[in-house]
């Protein structure tokens, strides 16, 4: 029997199902990330790269602290600014996109079965565009004498240019518009599964729209919310390309310093530091998540 | 009771769709439903019961005509703002609240104080008989509990009017039987007017003060229990509740206040002339247990036992009539002492008093 092997036992079914995936996370995440975490507690090496037999936590002490000429340790909150600073443009970016995207969402649901479908492709149409251009196209709407500012001031609505371009408000539209889909669709499979009679049955209790919206639609959309913001909070925080662009590379994010230390600052130690205290932000946001989700009451109908 | 009070529905029409999709759900419907009175719209699915009580919830808007609650005009009120609440078929309970926050949901709305919210929200859980399961969540209860805190949630804000989408189709034979006992006592206790929709028509028999039967978008007749059951004035009105005999026949002479009726062959029978009878092809509506059995030869309808079936506190006869005339269904108590019973094949007489024939016009 040629297939005997595959059918000996579930076990063997099941690792051979897996196996590809497994081996896919090994190579590409698993021996990747511990190789950073490896490089991180290593000295720099003077022309790039790094010192293999030195061990030192020196990467992490300097996220804080700087060496004095005497050799002690000042409080150098300097990157932590960054983090601050990239953390505030992500949690902008999420609530720009909650803003858009749950009405977006609530619409979706609210259309006969046969349309949404085609909505749901017409959410995903940004991803079908590479990043860059995207990116660009932004940049041509925002800048001075660009469409938007053209627009404003022909309508006689500004007189002044608008001055949006390189702001970490630009930067924010740019994100909000890449990860909306992000935001969309876990909303909509949440409010897609609303039973709609509980809304009526708040409307008979005497709850208006807005009540009706707070009390029970929102709270029972909340694992999707809350799904929507993590998906788009993420990587926001660790966004290249657009604040690079857009921002105008004038304040620093988390993205373009960590880029910097294994680029022009050949300080690949510090560089893997900064990508792990990441890595840690975003592990505390998930396990918040789902400490909070895990056993969501929408779901125990 | 002034004339103003209670529910008046004033030539209701309701259409979904349009075009070819076009479903008139309601035709000109008009109808009264009196302050504290026990009120059931029964009707097959589709017969148009659950979209005149959404008509009234505020949940649909009319197409035509108009609602008044009180005599003043609530038609097209959002349901936010109607002294009306409704028990839901699927319950409708908020999964994310405890059975104690449900039921205070729209006492919190109204915008009542919490003190108060908290001691009406306790009053309603003795009402209801939940006491304990304040905290649970809704999927921690059972069918009927839920049943009960949907009930609890519609009656705390003391609505003038509570409608009911067929709260107990999803409840067991045992537990149906239990609500609503349940609901005719809390229909008492509370004078709230009651508006209960069901397609069952022995619930509708035993709990309503008056019903509506309906069929394809039009009430047929409105009366008390025993009036629909005894003088049904439609065809679909007498097949729907209970088990009835539907015969053809044509009037034949009037015989002083009575009328005599031919029913093919030689087979005639006697039944009381309403005010005005109907003349021409009509139908003739009999009970089975308003008939009797008799031996062949007496005055009444000839046939022969076709079946018998025995079922506990009655016996069952079915009886091919004579001449083609159709088959008549009689129910016959049986009592102790009784005579002999028929026996399959024997020749007999359905022995009808006139004052039992509904005379319907086709």
């Amino acid at each position: 029997m040629p297939m005997g092997w595959f059918r000996r036992s579930k076990t063997h079914r099941q690792m051979a199902l897996i196996g590809p995936a497994v081996l896919f996370l090994a190579v590409l995440m698993l021996i990747p990330i511990v190789l950073m975490g490896y490089v991180s507690f290593l000295e720099r090496g003077e022309f790039g790269g790094v010192r293999w037999s030195d061990h030192t936590v020196d990467a992490y002490v300097a996220f804080l602290f700087e060496r004095d000429f005497d050799g002690s340790l000042q409080l150098n909150t300097d990157y932590l600014q960054i983090f601050l600073r990239s953390f505030w443009l992500s949690i902008g970016t999420t609530v720009l996109t909650l803003l858009v995207g749950f009405p977006t969402a609530f619409y979706m649901a609210l259309q006969p079965p046969r349309y949404r479908n085609l909505l749901i492709f017409l959410v995903t149409i940004p991803f079908w565009t590479n990043l860059l251009v995207r990116n660009y196209a932004w940049i041509l709407l925002l800048r001075n004498g660009g469409l938007i500012d053209s627009a404003l001031a022909w309508l006689g609505l500004t007189d002044a240019p608008i001055s949006v371009l390189y702001t970490p408000f630009a930067v924010a539209i740019g994100l909000s518009y890449s990860y909306l889909p992000f935001m969309v669709l876990p909303i909509y499979a949440s409010l897609e599964k609303l039973d709609f009679r509980l809304v009526e049955a708040a409307f008979d209790l005497g709850a208006d729209r807005r009540r009706a919206l707070a009390r029970v639609i929102i709270p029972l959309a909340a694992p999707g919310i809350a799904a929507g913001c993590i998906l788009v909070f993420i990587p926001s925080l660790g966004a290249y390309v657009t604040p690079e662009l857009l921002g105008g590379g004038k304040s620093l994010m988390i993205g373009s310093l960590i880029q910097n230390q294994f680029g022009a600052a050949r300080n690949w130690p510090f560089g893997a530091a900064l990508a792990f205290a990441l890595l840690g932000i975003v592990l505390l946001a998930i396990v918040i998540y789902l400490l909070r989700f895990r056993r969501s009451p929408g779901e125990m109908t | 009771m002034s004339e103003s009070s209670g529910i008046a529905v004033r030539g209701i029409s309701k259409t979904f769709g349009s075009g070819a999709d076009r479903v008139q759900a309601l035709d000109n419907v008009s109808l009264d439903i009196r302050e504290n009175e026990f009120f059931t719209l029964l009707g097959p699915s589709g017969c148009g019961k659950t979209t005149l009580l959404r008509l009234i919830a505020g949940f649909e808007q009319p197409s035509a005509g108009d609602i008044l609650l009180d005599g003043v005009s609530i038609a097209h009120l959002p349901p936010f703002q109607r002294p009306v609440n409704t028990v839901f078929q699927s319950y409708a309970l908020f999964p994310h609240m405890t059975v104690a926050q449900n039921i205070a949901f729209g006492l919190e709305m109204q915008g009542m104080a919490r003190r108060q919210v908290d001691e009406r929200v306790a009053e309603m859980m003795t009402l209801v008989q939940l006491g304990g399961l304040e905290a649970r969540r809704p999927a921690q209860l059972s069918g009927g509990q839920q049943q009960r805190v949907a009930l609890a949630r519609a009656l705390a804000n003391h609505p003038k009017v509570l409608l009911l989408d067929e709260p107990l189709s999803a409840l067991d034979l045992k537990l149906r039987k239990e609500m609503q006992i349940e609901l005719k006592r809390l229909q008492l206790e509370s004078g709230i007017t009651f508006v209960f929709v069901t397609h069952d028509q022995e619930e509708a028999l035993t709990m309503s003060d008056r019903l509506a039967v309906m069929s394809d978008g039009h009430i047929l007749q409105i009366g008390a229990p025993a009036e629909i059951y005894e003088h049904p004035r439609h065809r679909f009105v007498a097949d729907f509740i209970g088990e009835i005999n539907l015969l053809d026949a044509t009037a034949a002479e009037p015989n002083g206040n009575r009328v005599r009726y031919r029913l093919g062959g030689s087979q005639t029978l006697l039944a009381e002339a309403a005010d005005a009878p109907p003349a021409g092809r009509v139908s003739l509506a009999i009970r089975p247990e308003r008939a009797s059995l008799e031996p062949a030869g007496e005055e009444g309808l000839a046939g022969a036992v076709e079946s018998i079936v025995y079922i506990g506190a009655d016996t069952v006869y079915r009886v091919a009539l004579a001449d083609g005339a159709g088959n008549f269904i009689v129910r016959v108590q049986n009592r102790a002492g009784a005579r002999g019973a028929f026996a399959i094949g024997d020749a007999v007489a359905v022995v009808v008093p006139p004052e039992a024939i509904q005379v319907l016009s086709d």
